[in-house]
């Protein structure tokens, strides 16, 4: 019974969760929030940690073999320390899977979702980093 | 008034600095009631130095600054230094388009960065410097960009290194502490500073590994002396001193508000510094 | 309907993965030294510290989006606007609508000073307050800048801007005095605000003549909080409330350093901000304006 009120309980936590993202500050209009494109086994070509936007730069070979040189924003350097970000969590050479939420104007920038390393680890973007596009940073935002 | 003053300091600021050693020399008459051209005097004569007291705000260092030769430079410093072209040069008459363009990042209003903010970057020479407390520290407000630095006064140890893990991170303005000498001169220490600003007009480069010290001395009420040294066997084959100048009591005690504009700068470089010629980036 | 569950499902498993992230990293940094030289959002405040001192708000504190657990921000209610206003706010192209490709936010495109009232409501994530006889200053985490209040009554300036002989310069900061309302209620007033600047990031203007008055209330020791109001009579029709900000004291008094560039500003605009375009016509819901505090 414990177990079912849990089950319960995290589903309804789980919708609740499920929001518009909320780009308060910068606009999600750019991009397009409905599904990430993902870039499987990436090269990073450059991290720049600069604000606003820490900008992640990586190769990418498609299934006809061409390079697409990505270019991706995060949110700005304070507050992805809050979720353990500095300016050594990705470097060149890193290969990775990057999700990214692509520019409507379908050139290869967009606002970064979410990265996964070789050994399993993820690491989130702050503002949209939820895999549906949310807030991933609301445990220690405040 | 400040905003498009800044027009006419990036216009001029060159033969400022080309003339710089010849102003104080000139011997402009200074009028009755100036300490010197713009620095109002105060109408009673100082009385002595209050004890461990800086507090309030200070005009300087009115082309008072007289610092050492820079030192010669290590192999490294020599590097950085050769990527750096002034602004002097790239604006002196003849400078060629390309080969003398100046790639000081001040232009467009990147900060200064310490010390170079403590050289008035201002075509008066009037830049200033307040002194306040907040718990366990000094607070040095400057007048240049309006920047705060905060000086440490509880004993604790500079960052032993910057960059690394568990360490902190370099900083434009860096991490200072700072202690009482005697009850006139504050001394301060200042390292961890971001390499990227310029150590002075000329483009020298300082590590984040110099230690800077700064020695401020009241001498009475209204005159105090700062002399900045700088360490940093990285860049440098030896310390010097890297500022010796004066500093007034401020009698309106209150700054003018002098804020680079980047798109104020930015529309200067596109619409009147690269059409006349003066080559920047 | 099972895609929703679906959904629902994905949105719990990403919310405990990150929950079990950020408690693998808050033991990390549990378990890791402490630089007294930098700032630890895990270190917070524990309850009020105590009573607040009087007359006293020195020291260093956490604003919104710090990760100190300061209350959350409440946003900006917006008063009617004469038809100056209106036609002011019309020029403005906010970046929550047009992305950085398309707004002509001067911070966003430049990095230009937020100026008051703006920078005491956006990236107001630390601030150290400090002071002499005569004045309190406001030193700002962002942009390393400092505003100076006088508290020597003086009245604030009776003519900015404009030409007459006797006037004063508008600055991106303005001109401010301040006093004790009573032991732990300090309120500034601010004139002379140069109208280049923004009143909100939401692209609300403001004139020269513009007062805005900040009530900073200092509850407990641990505890500020700063309403802030602006009256307007050129541009609104009544005061705009433009919020307040909920702040937590320090424990160790370090902040980190968060400046904006303005050439670190151009890059990102010419890598990303400008190719990523904009598009003010996406009707897709961005949430409360301001609400969340500061930029995330």
């Amino acid at each position: 019974m414990k177990t079912k009120l849990l089950v319960i309980a995290l589903l309804l936590a789980g919708l609740s969760a499920i929001d518009r993202p909320s780009f308060a500050h910068h606009g999600a209009a750019a991009f397009d929030m409905s599904k990430p494109v993902v870039l499987k086994g990436a090269t990073v070509t450059e991290f720049l940690w600069i604000n606003p936007h820490p900008l992640i730069k990586a190769d990418f070979k498609d299934e006809k073999g061409e390079v697409q040189h990505w270019t991706m924003e995060m949110g700005s350097t304070i507050s992805a320390q809050l979720l353990g970000w500095t300016r050594t969590t990705l470097a060149y050479g890193d290969v990775v899977n990057l999700y990214v939420w692509q520019a409507k104007t379908k050139l290869p920038v967009g606002r970064f979702n979410k990265v996964e390393f070789s050994d399993g680890t993820v690491m989130r973007d702050t503002q949209t980093g939820a895999d549906d596009g949310g807030r991933a940073d609301t445990d220690v935002r405040q | 008034m400040t905003r498009h003053s800044i027009v006419v300091l990036l216009a001029v600021v060159a033969v400022v600095a080309a003339v710089d050693g010849l102003v104080a020399q000139r011997g402009r008459p200074t009028a009755e009631g100036f300490v010197s051209e713009g620095v109002p005097r105060m109408p009673n004569p100082p009385g002595p130095a209050p004890k461990r007291d800086l507090s309030g705000a200070w005009v300087g260092p009115r082309g008072t600054n007289k610092p050492d030769p820079v030192p010669p430079m290590t192999a490294a410093g020599q590097a950085v230094f050769k990527t750096r072209s002034n602004y002097g040069s790239a604006t002196r008459p003849g400078a060629k388009d390309g080969e003398a363009s100046s790639n000081d990042p001040f232009i467009t209003c990147d900060p200064l960065g310490f010390p170079r903010n403590l050289l008035a970057h201002a075509i008066t020479q009037r830049g200033g410097t307040l002194f306040a407390t907040a718990p366990n520290r000094i607070i040095i407000a400057g007048e240049q960009q309006r920047v705060w630095r905060e000086i440490w006064m509880d004993g604790r140890a500079l960052p032993k290194a910057v960059d690394v893990r568990g360490a902190p991170e370099s900083r434009y303005y860096g991490y200072s502490v700072g202690h009482w000498e005697n009850d006139t001169t504050l001394v301060i220490d200042t390292t961890g500073v971001d390499e990227r600003p310029w150590l002075d007009e000329e483009g020298h480069p300082r590590s984040s590994s110099a230690h800077i010290t700064e020695r401020y001395t009241r001498v009475d009420q209204y005159n105090m002396q700062l002399t900045v040294t700088v360490d940093d066997p990285k860049f440098y084959t030896k310390p010097w001193t890297f500022m010796r100048a004066d500093f007034y009591w401020m009698k309106a005690q209150e700054f003018a508000e002098t804020l680079c504009i980047p798109s104020e700068a930015i529309q200067y470089r596109d619409t009147l510094a690269k059409p006349s010629g003066i080559a920047i980036p | 309907m099972r895609n929703r569950y679906i959904g629902a499902i994905a949105g719990v498993a990403g919310v405990l993965l990150l929950s079990a992230l950020a408690v693998a990293q808050n033991n990390a940094q549990n378990n890791a030294p402490r630089s007294p030289w930098k700032y630890y959002p895990v270190d917070r405040a524990v309850g009020d510290g105590g009573p607040a001192p009087k007359r006293d708000l020195s020291g260093t504190w956490a604003g919104p989006s710090s990760g100190s657990g300061a209350p959350r921000q409440k946003g900006e209610v917006v008063p009617p606007m004469t038809d100056l206003g209106k036609q002011l706010f019309a020029r403005n192209k906010p970046i929550g609508k047009f992305s950085p490709g398309g707004t002509n936010d001067p911070h966003s495109r430049y990095c230009d000073p937020f100026g008051v009232p703006q920078n005491m409501t956006q990236e107001i994530r630390g601030m150290t307050i400090a002071k002499t006889e005569n004045r309190t200053f406001l030193l700002l985490q962002y942009m390393d800048l400092w505003r100076e209040i006088w508290t020597d009554g003086r009245s604030l300036p009776a003519t900015v801007g404009g030409r007459a002989k006797d006037t004063h310069d508008p600055k991106y900061n303005g001109y401010s005095v301040g006093r004790w309302e009573d032991d732990y209620t300090f309120v500034v007033e601010t004139t002379g605000l140069a109208p280049e600047t923004w009143a909100t990031k939401s692209g609300y203007p403001h004139s020269v003549d513009a007062r805005v008055v900040e009530r900073f209330h200092r509850s407990t020791h641990n505890d500020l909080s700063l309403n802030i109001v602006m009256t307007d009579p050129k541009l609104y029709t009544q005061p705009f409330n433009l919020g307040e900000v909920y702040f937590r004291w320090v424990p160790n008094q370090m902040l980190d350093d968060f400046t904006c560039i303005p050439s670190e500003q151009q890059l990102y605009l010419k890598e990303m901000g400008d190719p990523a375009g904009s598009d003010p016509n996406e009707t897709n819901p961005q949430g409360p304006r301001g609400g969340r505090g500061g930029r995330p």
